[in-house]
Parts: C-alpha cells; sequence; structure tokens
C-alpha cells in the first residue's frame, strides 16, 4: 500500500508556517538571530520551493523540483513586494510573510487535493549540497588565510576652524593613515604668509602656525594646509581680538 | 587475502568523495590564484587559475558524459558545477559590491530596506526602480532571515546561477529526453564568456536570467501534447510559467523581450509544425492554441509594463539606437572607418587567452553549423524551440559585427548570456543525435558526418581541446582581466579602483553627509560613496561636467549645480594626469559624447579656484569640497566668474 503524499505536504506546510511565525518574532543578531536565519531560510526558500516544486515536477527528480520551485518562489517574492509597493504598502518582512502564509496554505491545499506524486530521493541533493559546500568552504578559508585584498599606502587629512588673532593663525590638523610610513610635509598658507610642518610617523594630529605681518589690519577669512603631495584643505576662520 | 589495490582505488577515484576533494581543491586554487594577482608580482595567476578550473571542469563533463553515470548523478553534478562556478567571482567581489552594476543594485537595495520602496533618484540607474524585482527578492531574504544585505544579495544571486544552469539542463533533457544531452548544453552554456563573472553579480539579468529558463521549461512541458502527462500537472506547470513571466516584466526589461520572442516563435513554429504533420502525429509537439495563449500572456505583460514604465525606458533603452551612429560603427569594423574600440586594447590578459578567444570563434561557428545542419535531417521532429534557439545562436555571431563598437560593446557582451542559451539547445540536441550515432551532415551526395576516421577517443580529445580553448577564451573575451583578479589600485579602471581610499572616503560621507546632500563625483568615486552612504549622486553625465571639460564655462554649467542642489564635490586629483591615457573627465564613459575639444583638454586646476567649495577633507589623491550653493547663486546673479579666473588652466594632450 503506498502512502499517499497528502500528510507528507502538510508536514511540510506546517513546518513553514511554524518556521515564518517563529521568525517573526525574533530578532537580529546573537543565538537568536542564527536561529532566525535558518528558520527564515527554511520558510522563504525550502518549504514553499518543495511545495511548488511538487506540483511542476511530477516525475519525483528531487532537482528539478528543488531548483524549479525555488526560482518560483523568488519570483513570487518579487511579485509580492511590487503589489505591496504598488498598493502603498512598505516594503518590510509582512509585505513576504503574509503572503507566504496564504501561498504556503494554497499549495499545501492542491498538492493534498491531487494524486499523489512520486516520492523523490534526497541523495543527489545531498550530492550536490556536498560539492557546492566543499568548493566554497575551501576558497572561503583559504580566502581567509590569505587575504586578496590590496591595501593602498594613503593618508588623510581634516581639520576644523582655525583661529586668527592679530599676531598669528592657527589650526589643528587630524591626519590618519593607512600603512603610509613616509612623513607629511605640510605647509599653512595664510595670503602671502606660510609655515610648513613635517609630521612624523605616529602623530595622528598636528598644529601648525603661521606669524601673520604687522600691516595685516583685517582678519583673514580663509586659510589654506597644503600637503606636499597636493592634497589641501581650505578653512574658515575664527577671528579672536580683531 | 588482500584485496587488489586498483581496484579499490578506482572504486574510490569514481566516487563521490573524490569528486568532492576535487571541488574542494578547485576552490583552494582559485583562491590562491586570487591572492596571487592582489600582490602584483608577476602573472602565475592566470595560470593558477586555470589549473582551478579545468580541475573539476574536465572530469566532471567526463562524468556527466560517461553513459555510465545515472542520471540522477548528472543532476547532482551538474546542480555542484554551477555552485562551483560561482567560486570565481565570489573570490573577487569579497565582503562588497565590487562590480559596476552591482554597486547600482546594491543601492537601490539599501534605499528599498531604508525607505520601504523602490527609489529612481540615487543617480546611478534611473532604470532600475522601474524594475526592481531583484531588490525586492532580495529584501525579503534580508527581512525573513536576517542576513545583512551583502549576504542576502550573494545570495539571491547564487541561488540564480546555480538554478540557471541547472535550467538549461532540464530544457534540453526534456528536450531530448536524455540526460547527456542535457548535459552537453549546460557544459556548452558555462562556456558562455558572461557566465563565471558579469552573469554571477548581484544584478537584475542573474536573477532574470534563470526565471526566463525555468518559465520556458514548464511552460514548454505545459504546452507539450504528451502521452500520459496528466492534466492537473500540466495546468500547474502552466500556470508557474505564467507566474514567472509576470516577475520576468517586473526583474529586466530585455528578458521580457526575449521572452515574448521566445514563446511567439514556439507558436508561429507549433503552427507551422502543425499544418505540415497530420493530425494523427500529435505526441511530443507543442499544442499551437496553448502556445499563443502563452505567448499572448508574455506580450501582454511586457506591453503593460513597458507602457506603464514609458519614458524613462525609451531614454534607457533608446540612447545607443544612434543609427547613423551604428552605420559607420559597423563600416568601421568592415575596415571602412575609424574603430573606436579594440578588441583587447590595453588588455593584460596573457597572450595565450588572446589567441584562444580568437580561436574560439571558428570552434562555436564550425561547431554551430555543424549543429544546425544536422539537426536540419530531423527537423520534423525538432520541437519549435530547436528552430528558435538556432536563430539566437546564429544571433551570436550576428554580434560579433559590433563587438569592437565602443557604443555596442557593452550590450553585445550582455546579449551573449541569450545568444549562448541558443547555442547551447542547438548544440546539446545534436549532441543527443551524435551520441545515438544518428547525426549526419552531407553536402549533396557526400557524407561529411560522422567521419569514419574518427574513432571516440579521438572525437573525445579533439571535443576537450576545443572545450578548453572555448572555455579560455570566453573568460578572456567577456570578462576584462580586472573583473577577474584583483591587483594593484589603479584610478581610472573599473573595478581596480576600488580601495582603500575610496573607502575612506565613502566612511567620510557616512560619517558627515546626510541623505539629502547631493554629490557630483565621476562615474568611479561615486558608487563606493553611494553603497557607503545615503547621499544621492548628481545626475549622471550632467552639464556639471563641462566644469572640468569646457574650454570656456557656460553659465549653464554652474546653474546645473544648483538646479541639482549638489552640496558636495569629490575630486580624483590624479584626473587627466595619467601617464598614457588622454587627459579626460572619467565620467565620460564615450568620449565621442563630448566635443572634440573636451577631449583633447582637461582643466583639473578650476576645482582648486571654486570660491562657493571649500575643501573640508583630502586623502592622498581625492578632494572633498563642500558646495555653499547660496555663495553660487549669488555669484552667478551678481555677474561674477564664480571661480578664479587665474586657475583656468587646461591639460593637454
Amino acid at each position: 500500500m503506498t502512502r499517499r503524499a497528502m500528510p507528507r505536504g502538510l508536514a511540510i506546510g506546517l513546518i513553514g508556517l511554524i518556521a515564518l511565525g517563529v521568525v517573526l518574532l525574533l530578532g537580529r543578531g546573537g543565538s537568536a538571530g542564527s536561529i532566525r536565519t535558518i528558520l527564515g531560510c527554511i520558510a522563504l526558500l525550502v518549504v514553499p520551493s518543495w511545495l511548488f516544486g511538487s506540483l511542476i515536477d511530477d516525475e519525483g527528480d528531487v532537482l528539478v523540483r528543488f531548483v524549479g520551485g525555488l526560482v518560483t518562489t523568488l519570483a513570487a517574492c518579487a511579485i509580492f513586494g511590487f503589489a505591496a509597493y504598488e498598493f502603498g504598502f512598505r516594503v518590510a518582512a509582512a509585505v513576504f510573510a503574509v503572503p507566504l502564509v496564504v501561498l504556503i496554505i494554497v499549495l499545501v491545499v492542491v498538492r493534498s487535493s491531487g494524486p499523489e506524486t512520486p516520492k523523490s530521493q534526497l541523495a543527489p541533493l545531498g550530492m550536490a549540497v556536498a560539492l557546492g559546500l566543499a568548493t566554497l568552504l575551501s576558497a572561503w578559508i583559504t580566502h581567509e588565510v590569505l587575504p586578496a585584498t590590496p591595501i593602498e599606502h594613503t593618508f588623510s587629512i581634516e581639520a576644523g576652524r582655525a583661529t586668527a588673532t592679530p599676531g598669528s593663525v592657527t589650526v589643528t590638523v587630524a591626519i590618519s593613515r593607512v600603512q603610509w610610513s613616509q612623513p607629511i610635509d605640510l605647509a599653512l598658507i595664510v595670503g602671502s604668509s606660510r609655515s610648513a610642518v613635517t609630521v612624523s610617523t605616529g602623530q595622528t594630529t598636528v598644529q601648525l602656525a603661521v606669524a601673520l605681518p604687522k600691516s595685516t589690519v583685517s582678519c583673514p577669512d580663509r586659510v589654506q594646509v597644503l600637503a606636499a603631495n597636493g592634497a589641501y584643505l581650505a578653512l574658515r576662520v575664527t577671528c579672536v581680538g580683531w | 587475502m588482500s584485496a587488489p589495490a586498483p581496484t579499490s582505488w578506482r572504486t574510490f577515484a569514481r566516487g563521490p568523495i573524490a569528486l568532492v576533494c576535487l571541488f574542494a581543491v578547485s576552490g583552494l586554487v582559485f583562491a590562491i590564484s586570487e591572492w596571487m594577482a592582489a600582490r602584483g608580482d608577476s602573472s602565475w595567476h592566470f595560470y593558477v587559475f586555470w589549473l582551478a578550473y579545468f580541475l573539476v571542469l574536465v572530469p566532471v563533463a567526463w562524468r556527466l558524459l560517461s553513459m555510465k553515470t545515472p542520471r540522477t548523478h548528472r543532476n547532482a553534478l551538474v546542480v555542484g558545477l554551477g555552485i562551483w562556478s560561482m567560486c570565481p567571482s565570489l573570490d573577487r567581489t569579497g565582503n562588497g559590491p565590487l562590480y559596476y552594476d552591482e554597486f547600482s543594485h546594491f543601492r537601490m537595495l539599501q534605499d528599498l530596506v531604508r525607505v520601504g520602496h523602490p527609489v529612481s533618484s540615487t543617480g546611478l540607474l534611473q532604470i532600475g526602480a522601474n524594475f526592481p524585482g531583484v531588490e525586492l527578492v532580495t529584501s525579503a531574504l534580508y527581512h525573513l532571515s536576517g542576513l545583512t544585505l551583502w549576504l542576502s544579495a550573494i545570495g539571491v544571486a547564487s541561488l540564480a546561477h546555480v538554478a540557471l544552469l541547472f535550467g538549461v539542463y532540464v530544457l534540453v533533457r526534456d528536450e531530448s529526453r536524455s540526460s547527456r544531452a542535457g548535459a552537453v548544453a549546460a557544459i556548452v552554456y558555462s562556456l558562455n564568456p558572461s557566465w563565471l563573472f558579469f552573469d554571477a553579480q548581484f544584478s537584475y539579468e542573474t536573477l532574470a536570467l534563470p526565471v526566463l529558463v525555468w518559465g520556458i521549461v514548464l511552460g514548454l512541458r505545459a504546452l507539450r501534447a504528451r502521452e500520459g502527462a496528466s492534466p492537473r500537472a500540466q495546468t500547474c506547470q502552466a500556470v508557474v510559467s505564467g507566474i514567472l513571466i509576470a516577475a520576468l516584466v517586473l526583474i529586466h526589461h530585455v528578458t521580457s523581450v526575449i521572452a515574448c520572442a521566445v514563446f511567439l516563435g514556439v507558436a508561429i513554429g507549433a503552427t507551422v509544425q502543425r499544418r505540415r504533420r497530420g493530425a494523427g502525429e500529435r505526441a511530443g509537439l507543442v499544442v499551437p492554441l496553448r502556445a499563443w495563449a502563452m505567448a499572448a500572456w508574455a506580450l501582454a505583460l511586457t506591453a503593460a509594463r513597458f507602457i506603464a514604465v514609458g519614458h524613462p525606458l525609451v531614454v534607457y533603452l533608446g540612447s545607443p539606437l544612434h543609427f547613423s551612429k551604428e552605420f559607420s560603427q559597423l563600416l568601421s569594423v568592415l575596415g571602412i572607418g575609424t574603430a573606436v574600440h579594440t578588441p583587447f586594447g590595453g588588455s593584460l590578459a596573457p597572450a595565450f587567452e588572446v589567441v584562444a578567444s580568437y580561436l574560439m570563434l571558428p570552434i562555436l561557428a564550425i561547431a554551430f553549423v555543424w549543429a544546425v545542419w544536422g539537426l536540419a535531417g530531423h527537423r520534423r521532429e525538432l520541437s519549435p524551440l530547436v528552430y528558435v534557439s538556432a536563430l539566437l545562436g546564429f544571433l551570436f555571431f550576428v554580434s560579433l559585427l559590433l563587438v569592437s563598437s565602443s557604443t555596442y560593446a557593452e550590450s553585445v557582451h550582455r546579449s551573449w548570456a541569450f545568444s549562448f542559451l541558443g547555442l547551447a539547445i542547438v548544440l546539446g540536441m545534436a549532441a543527443h543525435y551524435t551520441l545515438n550515432d544518428d547525426l549526419e551532415v552531407r553536402l549533396f551526395s557526400r557524407r561529411l558526418w560522422p567521419l569514419p576516421a574518427l574513432r571516440y577517443a579521438r572525437t573525445g580529445t579533439i571535443a576537450l581541446v576545443c572545450l578548453v580553448i572555448v572555455a579560455v577564451g570566453g573568460v578572456s573575451a567577456g570578462t576584462d582581466t580586472a573583473y577577474q583578479f584583483g591587483g594593484t589600485v589603479v584610478p581610472d579602471l573599473d573595478p581596480l579602483y576600488v580601495g582603500t581610499q575610496t573607502q575612506l572616503v565613502a566612511t567620510w560621507f557616512d560619517t558627515h553627509a546626510r541623505s539629502k546632500d547631493v554629490v557630483w563625483a565621476d562615474r568611479f568615486i561615486g558608487r563606493p560613496i553611494a553603497v557607503g552612504s545615503s547621499v544621492r549622486i548628481a545626475n549622471p553625465n550632467g552639464l556639471e561636467d563641462l566644469l572640468v571639460l569646457s574650454p570656456t564655462i557656460p553659465k549653464s554649467t554652474f546653474w546645473a549645480f544648483i538646479n541639482d542642489k549638489v552640496t558636495y564635490i569629490v575630486f580624483d586629483r590624479r584626473t587627466g594626469t595619467i601617464p598614457g591615457n588622454p587627459p579626460s573627465y572619467w565620467y565620460v564613459r564615450d568620449p565621442t559624447l563630448v566635443s572634440s575639444d573636451a577631449r583633447k583638454t582637461i582643466y583639473p586646476g578650476r576645482i582648486a579656484c571654486l570660491t562657493w567649495a571649500t575643501p573640508v577633507y583630502a586623502t592622498s589623491d581625492y578632494e572633498i569640497l563642500s558646495v555653499t550653493l547660496a555663495l553660487l547663486g549669488h555669484e552667478l546673479e551678481d555677474g561674477g566668474l564664480a571661480y578664479l579666473p587665474q586657475c583656468d588652466v587646461g591639460v593637454r594632450r
């Protein structure tokens, strides 16, 4: 006596619905987040795909069922999201979860109303997953051991406002380096006055000061910080004592 | 008594454990090749890459074609091959978007999650919000699984990639009732030049292609009059195929058109076949009425979507259709005019890859002609899909005429995902008859195939050599080496411009800027900024570009900054100064779009002299300037220059 397909479909549908319900209660991060990821993938990718797949394949081919069902599920999600957007809903978890509940129920009902489908062997699915995981895991572990991201040798400069008194202008420049081991030559330029400083490795801030000529009668409105390689900042000035 | 060692070794080597080991070693060697490329001290990484590639492809191809391999193993191997083929692009991209299109789609995804609906005003891919399918699907995975956005994105791209290869396999398996023929089609499709990198990235085509292929698979299952097929199963297949077509028009525009063309072709073919064949020969035939219904569904949905999108789609798809330019570029290909784009010009690909690319073309042409010629002898048995596929495959060779045009090169590369589908189906069907010793090619009374002198072993060797050449040549023809391997940062080369400095600039915007801010930046740095922060990028190819391109700056350029509400300028101080490169501004992808003078001259010095833009952050090569639009407005209203005249200096070629 062969087993009816309905209980299996119903069981899978129930797993999907429970997983979906739990997913909506769990937050991101931590162990709850890990459980949510597993259940979310089951609810979104596995259960509807399996149910769709058993409707479109009558030969019991597990991979046709799963992959064909998966593509259909993804397509259905695109339609759910777009419909929600068109009806003015914010695209969020509920926009997918609610139609998925309806979809799973409909698929279970349709599946159980028809003749039994041939039971499929899971071994090919297991073999495909094993081959894929072997590739991706070995590549990922190697990638972690031998990182393939070249690091640029660079620096950056940033400063707040300059302070100008009748005798001088001062400014504090913040410097950050990424594998930049050379000293950085910075100059503070105010009109025709200029002062230069060499910032040694390890310094993260430097104060630049330039003396203003005695003939200066008004507070400068802008000063410039210039690095030897052409990087520059133009700073607004806070006038003190003018 | 001990067991004979060779037998046990053979058993082991044939077993799944040996295959799993091969796949694992291949993944490891792929990662090593990427690491070697990043060190940048030799070109050995190319050889290591191909070692990893053939380490899996050759034994898997052999097993797929072996008669002893059971069908279920073949299914598993094709899916395994699909997952394995994600490895090179995942190795290259790493922990965030890297390829040009990936940035656009990932920013759309970020906006979708942030504001709750598709956004088109970011300035990267204007048409994207009208076809937001891939972002919607990814956001579903993100919301329900709690994965990070990037993991959700590569998850969807990987699933789609695997589903595409398996879909091609199932499509030809259904057509031929032979899983070996399906395997041939899958292998041929995996040699598609865009397969390893371009079609594996997070973009709308990556999802649209498997939706198209599975739509055809299920559509044809529903359309055929099959003996013993359950009407209920065929109804389900028809409904699901309809769902896939409906989703397709939300995912990608061109793929929707291809779906219409395929179903229309199948419907026409089915009608013609029905008239030619007697009413008694119905088993396996596509039922014309059902085929027309499916074609009508695809056409109606696509037309409705295109009408709903309207003008933006016309602008997006219509921009390359300058027929006078098309004609002149065709002339240039024929040697009458000047070619704008040289194949492999400036490419870093090793000589053997370039040679393989050129050898690939006659091999594919001979294989295609052989297949079509051979299949002509079975034309009464063939499904209309094979005719449509032959036409699609032929378009691959037609597209080569435009591959050297700067306007069409990108479209040609994108078209190969479709034309290779045609090639795969035609070659898969021809292989089916060949493997059954039932394919004959005749020229008048002379038999050209099968060749009596060619035994299986020799045919296999020739096929293996062709496979190696097409695989190597395909990757080289379809992908810039910068898409394949990382390396030292190159500021004007996509995607090698992505590096530590682009990360620093993007991080600065993430910390300091708001979502209302608009950045004017070149086509390279604009992308990391767009995904690293919530700012918008100013209108691409807007009038702002004339600030550094035009000998005299028109006032409209400055007004463009005001109209587009630009609040930041990001400028690469290396612009126009890279030795050996024409000094053009890097936003202009097609140098013919700007005036001839602008192609010879660049005025980067003007950036330092804008009286309304203050440099607030600088890295070794990038400058971020904060724009005071009110100040610019006042200067313009007062009739001022808006920049210091002493900086009006150009760099000439």
